[in-house]
């Protein structure tokens, strides 16, 4: 990778960091701290919608990188270093490497903080995007179970959008734990983890790879632990535990339809428009747009959002606001 | 009969407290232990796929010498054309094969090979008319399974440390408990 193209995907790891943090802690970028009700006065209790998606301290903040990335960029290009190739066995990059596995170990303890908590709506998307990938990708899946395995969950998802009724927290393990494993798919079906290796990358590529190493090894993680966490649920005396942390994982607060529709949509333009330019490989855009899926369907939800649904007898974190 | 059920229960009850507290104890290695297996064993399917892949993309075919296998048992260096170029070597990983695949295998015998030319895939090789092997290898699956389940059980039986940073699994004290 040249370190002009390597500006970019740092640009996009940090970008990807900051989605994740508001996406999962939106508390983080209030300016100030407020009451709960004078911050539902201000309306930072409700979801945000329209053109104020763009006007948050986040998004701020990644505009700035983003001037700031092209600043170094531009100047790397003026003094002629920006062709010079880095690797990732030199000392500042192989420094940067680390930290970003110390960052992905602590977000994968503390996923709380740093995964997007997770609606039917997102994870229908995202195995929408599985079945996408499955029927126009490059490499198509011919495995029966998988398609099995693909289109049960996303009916199943369907179905709890449109019944709007709250449910077990051990379904919602296996259904979240089969989102988790999801996210894997594409990247893996596709050998897509071989787009880390290529030599030559273009602004784009260099920005969505960046955005795309953070959310799945993030993801992919936490998706070991969670695999335990679910399998853990054989034992009864566990099940309390399980019943516990689901409302902080997995929410039954919808986005509204005027917020789903144009996120359906703008993932719809996302795929022709790539389809048309070619910019970058279908298995990338796809997951790409699973992660852009899923992070505009959590922002502005976060755990306090929840309405936590338990059979009788489990005990919750919250009580039922109804 | 109750006598002898009760005799049992009460003979059994020290061993599976024992294995529960060890259980217990182990947990948070099991857990660690876990990880680095999926990890290893996701990353051992991943070469296992892009050797495969590009064999059946890139592969060139030849016909060479057996030259036997190394000391360690783990690969077979074999030359391309050692008359001309002796320094052009491809190495096939034994760990495909079966011991009768290999032992059916004699030195100077010549063997069809197809190889991949470097940097595309450090010049391995595989033994084309044993290629169905090398196909269905799931060596890194199987080579692991014992341990895998082991650290697998021991983290259901004892989840505890996997729901830190979520849920006050291990309470300073009991909330609602009667004061003094």
């Amino acid at each position: 990778m040249t370190l002009f193209s390597f500006v970019f995907f740092l640009f996009g790891i940090l970008s990807e960091i900051i989605f994740l943090l508001e996406a999962a802690s939106p508390h983080i970028f209030r300016m100030e701290v407020a009451g709960k009700a004078e911050q539902e006065k201000a309306g930072l209790g409700k979801q945000t919608t329209g053109i104020a998606h763009f006007n948050r301290p986040a998004m701020l903040l990644i505009a700035g990188l983003a001037v700031l990335a092209a600043l170094v960029a531009g100047l790397l290009e003026l003094f002629g270093a920006g062709g010079v190739l880095v690797y990732i066995d030199s000392p500042v990059i192989s420094f940067i490497f680390v930290l970003l596995g110390l960052f992905v170990l602590a977000a994968a303890l503390l996923a709380k903080s740093f995964l997007p908590p997770v609606n039917e709506q997102s994870i229908l998307v995202a195995l929408c995007l599985v079945l996408v990938s499955a029927l126009w990708g490059e490499r198509s899946l011919i495995w029966l179970p998988g398609w099995l395995l693909t289109v049960v969950p996303a009916v199943v998802a369907l179905a709890l959008l449109i019944w709007r009724r709250g449910f077990s927290p051990l379904l919602k393990a296996v259904l979240y734990l089969w989102y988790l494993l999801s996210l894997m798919v594409i990247p893996f079906q596709s050998g897509e983890v071989a787009f880390f290796h290529q030599l030559e990358f273009n602004i784009l590529e260099s920005y969505s790879y960046g955005i795309l190493l953070v959310f799945l090894l993030v993801h992919c993680l936490f998706a070991v632990r969670f695999f335990l966490i679910a399998s853990s649920i054989l034992v009864p005396r566990n099940r309390r535990w399980v019943s516990q942390i689901m409302p902080q994982l997995f929410t039954d607060e919808q986005v509204p339809l005027t917020r789903f529709l144009p996120v359906v949509a703008l993932i719809a333009i996302l795929l022709l428009v790539n389809q048309y330019l070619g910019l970058l490989t279908k298995p990338a855009v796809i997951s790409l747009c699973m992660v852009l899926g899923v992070q505009l369907l959590s922002i502005g939800q976060s755990a306090s959002h929840v309405r936590p649904a338990a059979p009788a007898g489990v005990p919750t974190i919250l009580p039922l606001k109804e | 009969m109750w006598r002898i059920s009760s005799f049992f229960s009460s003979a059994l009850k020290g061993p599976l407290t024992l294995l529960d507290g060890l259980c217990l104890i182990l947990s948070p290695f099991a857990i660690i232990g876990f990880v680095v297996l999926v990890i290893v064993m996701l990353d051992s399917l991943g070469v296992h796929a892009q050797l495969l892949e590009a064999i059946e993309a890139d592969g060139v075919d030849a016909l060479v010498t057996w030259n036997g296998v190394s000391d360690d048992g783990k690969m077979a260096v074999l030359w391309l054309d050692p008359q001309n170029d002796p320094f052009e070597s491809v190495i096939v990983d034994t760990r495909y094969y079966s011991r009768e695949t290999l032992a059916q295998l004699k030195i100077g015998q010549p063997v069809r090979i197809r190889y991949v030319y470097p940097p595309k895939h450090e010049a391995e090789a595989v033994l084309l008319d044993s290629y169905a092997e090398v196909k269905n290898y799931r060596g890194y699956f199987t080579n692991l399974i014992w341990p895998f389940l082991v650290m697998w059980l021991i983290v259901i039986m004892h989840p505890e440390t996997l729901f830190l940073g979520f849920v006050d699994v291990f309470p300073s004290k009991v909330s609602g408990a009667p004061q003094a």
